[in-house]
């Protein structure tokens, strides 16, 4: 039979598939894939595609320097976490560190240098030219010449190399300031000059050897060391080893070290001077130190028919102490013989970012203590170490000295140049003016983002962001040894930034690079063929005489290695002027023991203290990643600079209510806090970061960042850790 | 002016009055508009819901009007299945009623859920044991239900039934009346339920969180128990408030008399199984998973006064005074009582919604508070004003009370 | 595929309460890894999006003898009666029989939100916004994990994205089982102190399965029946007795947030 198909047969055919598709699931099971795949809205992002690639380099937002691993998408980091093995961090990064590569896309990112004038709460910015910029700052510059006031550095990160390149053009200007942020670390190298018989040199901490940690406000296990230091002993807490680390953490805050050390001690506001004095009156009252030694020592320890030393501990009985501290005389007696019984034992002093220093007075007294415990004896955990060998031309001689902000007269900066926007340790712009000359200073502040001290600048230079950036991470104060790394870029950088070193050389008629400047120091540092390098690829470590030659040094550090110097081996005889060589030290010291709290205050009875404190690598703008929201506004877990905690008993008596806004108040200004009450607090106090802030952009208009420290009387500026305030309900 | 649209035999205020009567309702429904377009094109972040208040206003407003809503399918099952014909005076209204409860709570959910437009996947990818899907499935298959039963009523428009093919699909329809009403109560039972199963089922919510009794936790049969009881208590408060506002008699005094009953009847059964529920619940069920049930009545305002007000005031006190006739007589007490009812009712979705977020879990949670933004109160007051809306326009030129004519000649 | 070869497996985690020092580390490498986007500047504690998150808990004592631990709180991956899943209406929420693992299917979503009412753990987090990053950084995002849209639930899936690495990985090498050292969450990679275990419950010689069932181990609210597979560790009986609101009250403390 003929096959004939009609139009019909056809149509059947066609419409008898389609009826008999429906009934299998393909139709159906397209609808649903199209349902679903479909249905990310087109105005999502996309993620990323492209060659997946690792890469290493060293973190620069904290004097830490951590090993960083990248793992990059089109060789753009998109993940962080810490090189493994590595000296400083172990493979560990803190959540700031985690996000780091996330700061090249800050909000307040700077794309060209700006013009910045302060609104009423907000701050606009007019675009201008690089050579604009220069030829203020060269006018201003030909001004700053003694009678028209000086020159002024501000380094915001001190220590680097670039640093020694500051203090060396500095030097040779007449009227050059090398200004860094008062800190604890600073102070007591100063101390150290002031106090050594014969010069001392830069000291470490050896932590490996201690049992007993005695902190005062250093916060020792929340970013003091190095995550390498302080991994171990968080890892031990309330475990039962025999050799775990004991942290006894002295602080009128909760601190987060005070939450997670072994003991808390708090005590009054600015009173660690007199707590360290009777801590030492009673080891010296029951004979817990080596006497052969110490009689040695301390040459004014007793000076008969002078004041000495030990008449000034004498004053600090237990009873009297405690009145001044608020510490019962009880723990104080037990925390002497503690640290005794229980070493090696060593005393940290340190206050953090937000905070300020503790002062020198306190720093001496601790350092007292040290001595007392054999801190710096042979089998003690203090050590003397070398600083990283720097290149020819840039000896301690050549350079400018290194001053701090008490040290320079009211209204005598002509030109400030800031270098970095955010750093570890926040100065109080209030400060900061009242050295500049009214209405005739300028003021040049360089840095990635417009937060922080740029915020009050004039004109800003954009500098490449975090992982743009080459620059090198000096050595961290709680390193037994010198060390040296090299934050070499992760990202390129774009156009138009330019790094400071580079504006200063053009302020300073020379030339600058930053390469070629770390070229110099680690050529410098390979020649004394010394310590050992460690090579992030391989998570090893070898000899230096291991590399062939500096440009391999350099391959090793710009590719997430690391230097470490050889420690000392011997300790050199040491002999300290415990209250220094000045004439006027005993009453200076007994005026710094027997100083009262401000907790104790003229009995004004609205005023509270306000206890400001900072997170390393976390109080500055620039060094948050948008996405820290998640910690400082999407859980509690970090406090922003608008929350102020206080104890429940202290608000319920000031009418203040948990969740609700409070104006605190000062001399100097008033600011909008959110209240938090902690039944951890101490009554009487408010604790409050000094930064972060939420990042201060709402829709295209950038507002003012408020920081606490803004509302500190510069009169009485120093140590600020502790100042009286006001708090009222909104 | 609209005298032609008007039902024969009844007497309706000028068209200039009802315009101005409508007027505000419109506004507010205009805002209403607006507050739930910003819901929709800006997202939820318009709302102060949050993740831990998950569930908030809207929800509330839901699970509150399909329980006074219930009349309609409750009117219905007994008039056309159990032929309790008292009740033909007010199955128009209660029509109307359940339409906009229903219609309203929907338009609710769809801005509620964050992405409306996948609405479509429960039926395209149903989970059969989530309570939600069932309430999906049974909300709009009675929707429909609603929207058949509706019609009738339109079609009996005095204007509409001139158009003879309509006045054939009336009647039409009219002979389905009894299908569509027990599919109705099919539909309203399992959904009226799973809305109660909704809150039971939480496992990780011991405030909520019931033994099951089949397949259904036991608040799936409170639901749908205190829905029977407000519905009729519903169409009794409307009836009522309908008669003054226009000053008519609508329907006898039997009618709501019978009503009454009905919503006494039913609430009697209701706080019987409720108490012995919460003794349940309270001695055995939250107690086996850690909470001491005592805890939930020791915050904030939540005290055991809640549930007291719950079961006695606004249950056990309005279920005696309707079983009696003596209060059922006097209008004064019958209304109280309706009022009493609905109020318990609404008290006890409240508590479900609202208390059972508020409640902290873990041990370390505070007590959460709440408050609806603008937009929410605006999204809730559009689904008011739309039941105003479409009750007027029905009620005047519909013929929802058949006794009416009646009751106006006897005057 | 043939269920008999493929192992089942039961991934778990243990956290050890007593070294977590609440850094923060494990929440911002968690939504690095899962694009999370940063929050809107009016977002606060309820409104955001932590699939981890670090609850900072006292033991109620007053200053000065307050005790403070940190809780590192997630999807809590329940074993039985999973409520998240039963409630969803269009199966948005599955549990992977292979690994244990509690999905969300941002893309199926409704954002119905009743699964965050079912959580006890509160672990689940609704896109209030659209997911918006800086200018440019959309570029830095994980290649592995799609962002969600507003209006969609989302929480904790021990980093999918990983599992799919870690299952390409073996793929490649022909084998269907993963290696344990390919496959780990990045809130565990980047604890500093290592507080965070993780692993296969079923494998005994894991140290999950063993931390699991150490003496200090513990799980929040596990008298709700469902078995959640993330172990709590601590050696302090106040933080043990957060657990269950009856232990705490059974020691007559009180507990703030």
């Amino acid at each position: 039979m003929p096959l004939t198909l009609t139009r019909r047969d056809i149509l059947k055919f066609v419409g008898g598939s389609i009826a008999g598709i429906m009934v299998t699931p393909i139709p159906w099971k397209l609808l649903d894939d199209v349902s679903i795949w479909t249905q990310n809205g087109p105005w999502i992002p996309k993620v990323p595609r492209g060659a997946l690639t690792t890469s290493f380099s060293t973190c620069a937002l904290c004097p830490a320097g951590c090993g960083v691993q990248a793992r990059c998408v089109n060789g753009i980091p998109y993940f962080l976490s810490g090189t493994r093995n590595h000296p400083v961090n172990n493979g560990t990064l803190c959540p700031s560190g985690v996000a780091a590569h996330h700061l090249a896309y800050h909000p307040l990112r700077l794309k060209t240098p700006v013009q910045v004038t302060r609104g009423n709460g907000t701050i606009e910015v007019r675009p201008v030219s690089l050579d604009d910029v220069l030829r203020k700052i060269s006018v201003a510059s030909g001004n700053s010449t003694g009678a028209k006031g000086s020159l002024a550095l501000l380094d915001q990160r001190p220590g680097r190399t670039v640093s020694l390149f500051y203090r060396k053009q500095l030097a040779r200007h007449d009227h050059g300031i090398y200004l860094v942020s008062p800190t604890d670390p600073i102070l007591i190298t100063q101390c150290l000059d002031e106090m050594a018989e014969t010069p001392f040199g830069p000291v470490g901490y050896h932590l490996e050897n201690v049992r007993t940690i005695l902190s005062f406000a250093a916060p020792v296990l929340d970013g003091w060391g190095t995550p390498a230091q302080t991994s171990p002993m968080l890892r031990t807490r309330h475990s039962s080893e025999q050799n775990a680390v004991k942290v006894i953490q002295i602080d009128s805050r909760h601190s987060r070290s005070a939450q997670l050390a072994d003991q808390w001690i708090p005590l009054k506001p600015k009173t660690e001077a007199a707590l360290a004095f009777g801590i030492a009156h009673v080891i010296i009252r029951d004979g817990l130190y080596d006497k052969r030694v110490i009689g040695r020592r301390i040459p004014d320890f007793n000076i008969p028919g002078k004041h000495s030393y030990s008449d000034l501990i004498g004053r600090f009985t237990p009873d009297h102490t405690s009145e001044l501290t608020g510490v019962s005389s009880d723990v104080i007696v037990s925390t002497a013989h503690s640290l005794v019984a229980r070493g090696p034992s060593v005393a940290i002093g340190d206050g953090d970012s937000g905070g300020g220093p503790l002062g020198k007075e306190a720093e001496i007294a601790i350092w007292g203590l040290n001595i007392l415990l054999g801190a710096l004896e042979s089998n003690g955990s203090i050590v003397q170490r070398r600083e990283a060998p720097v290149p020819e031309g840039f000896s301690s001689k050549e350079l400018s000295p290194v001053m701090g902000i008490s040290a320079i007269p009211d209204h005598s900066i002509g030109l400030l140049l800031i270098d970095g926007s955010d750093p570890g340790d926040p100065l109080p712009w209030s400060l900061l003016e009242r050295k500049l000359i009214p209405r005739q200073s300028l003021v040049v502040a360089c840095s990635p983002t417009l937060t922080g001290l740029a915020q009050h600048a004039q004109y800003v230079v954009p500098t490449p962001a975090h992982l743009e950036a080459l620059t090198d991470i000096p050595t961290i104060v709680s390193s037994a040894t010198a060390t040296f790394s090299i934050s070499a870029p992760l990202l390129k950088r774009p156009e138009g930034m330019t790094d400071a070193i580079e504006i200063m050389a053009k302020v300073f008629e020379t030339e600058g690079s930053m390469e070629d400047l770390l070229k110099q120091r680690t050529s410098a540092i390979f020649a004394t063929r010394r310590g050992c390098v460690f090579k992030a690829g391989t998570g090893t470590t070898v000899p230096i005489t291991e590399l062939g030659s500096p440009d391999e040094f350099w391959t090793e550090l710009t590719a997430g290695g690391m230097w470490t110097d050889d420690p000392i081996r011997s300790k050199p005889f040491f002999q300290f002027h415990f209250m220094g060589r000045a004439p006027d030290a005993y009453q200076r010291m007994l005026d710094a023991g027997e100083a009262v709290s401000p907790l104790d205050g003229p009995l004004t009875p609205e005023m509270l203290t306000v206890l400001p404190y900072g997170r390393r690598a976390e109080v500055g703008g620039a060094q948050l990643s948008p996405l820290m929201t998640k910690l400082y506004q999407e859980s509690g877990l970090h406090r922003s600079s608008k929350v102020a905690v206080l104890n429940p008993a202290t608000a319920k008596k000031f009418d203040l209510v948990h969740g609700e806004q409070g104006i605190l108040a000062t001399a100097c200004g008033t600011q909008k806090v959110g209240i938090r009450v902690d039944a951890a607090v101490m009554p009487g106090v408010i604790e409050i970061a000094a930064g972060p802030e939420p990042i201060g952009q709402a829709g295209n208009e950038i507002v003012q960042e408020q920081n606490i420290l803004e509302l500190i009387d510069p009169d009485q500026a120093l140590p600020w850790r502790a100042f009286r305030a006001t708090l009222r309900k909104a | 002016m609209d005298k032609h649209l008007i039902t024969r035999g009844v007497q309706r205020s000028p068209f200039w009055k009802f315009i101005l009567w409508i007027l505000p309702w419109g506004m507010l429904l205009g805002w209403g508009l607006y507050g739930a377009y910003l819901c929709l094109a800006e997202g939820l972040n318009q709302t102060n819901m949050d993740n831990r208040f998950a569930f908030g206003l809207w929800i509330y407003l839901d699970l509150t009007v399909i329980a006074f809503g219930a009349g309609a399918f409750f009117t219905g099952f007994l008039l056309y299945i159990l032929k309790r014909h008292e009740l033909k005076s007010v199955i128009n209204s209660a029509v109307v009623l359940g339409l906009i409860c229903y219609s309203g709570a929907i338009a609710v959910l769809m801005v509620d859920v964050g992405q409306p437009l996948r609405a479509w996947f429960t039926f395209w990818h149903p989970n059969v044991h989530s309570m939600l899907t069932e309430v999906t499935f049974c909300l709009t298959c009675y929707l429909t239900v609603l929207i058949l039963e509706y019609a009738p009523i339109v079609l009996k428009n005095r204007q509409i039934r001139k158009i003879p093919s309509y006045l054939v699909f009336e009647f039409n329809l009219h002979k389905l009346m009894v299908v569509f009403a027990g599919v109705g109560a099919f539909l309203s039972f399992f959904h009226q339920g799973s809305l109660g199963g909704l809150y039971g089922v939480l496992r990780g919510r011991p405030f909520a969180f019931r033994e099951e009794l089949g397949i259904w936790p036991s608040t799936f049969f409170l639901f749908i128990l205190s829905a029977m009881a407000a519905g009729p208590s519903f169409i009794l408060l409307t009836t009522w408030l309908v008669e003054k506002l226009s000053r008519k008699r609508l329907v006898k005094h039997e009618t709501l008399s019978y009503l009454g009953k009905l919503s006494g009847i039913m609430l009697t059964v209701y706080i019987l199984f409720k108490s012995i529920d919460t003794l349940i619940w309270i001695n055995s069920t939250s107690p086996s998973s850690g909470f001491p049930a005592f805890e939930y009545y020791d915050r904030a305002a939540f005290g055991t006064w809640v549930l007291f007000a719950e079961v006695v005031v606004f249950g056990l006190l309005p279920a005696l005074l309707l079983l009696r006739k003596r209060f059922r007589e006097h209008r004064g007490w019958l209304i109280t009582s309706a009022v009493f009812v609905l109020a318990g009712v609404a008290l006890n979705r409240f508590v479900l919604t609202i208390q059972t977020l508020a409640l902290p879990t873990l041990v370390f949670d505070e007590f959460l508070s709440y408050l609806p933004s603008w937009q929410e109160v605006a999204t809730f007051s559009l689904v008011i004003a739309y039941g105003v809306v479409l009750y007027s326009v029905s009620f005047r030129y519909l013929p929802l009370f058949p006794q009416e004519r009646e009751l106006a000649q006897s005057y | 595929m043939d269920q008999a070869t493929v192992k089942q497996s039961r991934y778990g985690m243990a956290i050890d309460l007593d070294r977590c020092t609440g850094c923060g580390a494990c929440l911002m490498a968690c939504a690095v890894e899962n694009n999370v986007s940063p929050g809107r500047p009016t977002v606060n504690e309820r409104t955001g999006t932590t699939w981890m998150r670090v609850i900072e808990v006292q033991d109620g004592r007053a200053f000065p003898a307050a005790e403070t631990a940190f809780i590192p709180m997630m999807c809590q991956q329940c074993e039985e009666e999973t409520p998240c899943v039963s409630v969803c209406p269009q199966n948005a929420v599955e549990v992977d029989p292979e690994t244990g693992i509690v999905g969300q299917i941002p893309q199926r979503c409704l954002g119905c939100r009743y699964c965050m009412t079912a959580c006890p753990y509160h672990a689940r987090y609704y896109n209030w916004w659209d997911p918006q990053w800086p200018e440019g950084m959309e570029k830095a995002l994980n290649p592995d994990v799609a962002p969600r849209m507003r209006g969609v639930v989302e929480k904790c899936n021990f980093c999918h994205g990983r599992l799919h690495d870690a299952r390409a990985k073996a793929a490649a090498k022909g084998s269907r089982e993963i290696n344990p050292t390919d496959y780990i969450p990045a809130c565990v990679e980047s604890c500093p102190v290592q507080a965070i275990t993780f692993g296969d419950l079923n494998d005994e010689a894991a140290d999950v399965a063993r931390q699991a069932k150490s003496e200090r181990a513990f799980r929040f609210l596990s008298r709700l029946g469902t078995e959640p597979k993330v172990y709590y560790l601590s050696g302090r009986s106040w933080v043990q007795r957060l657990a269950d609101r009856e232990l705490a009250r059974s020691k007559k403390e009180t507990v703030h947030g």
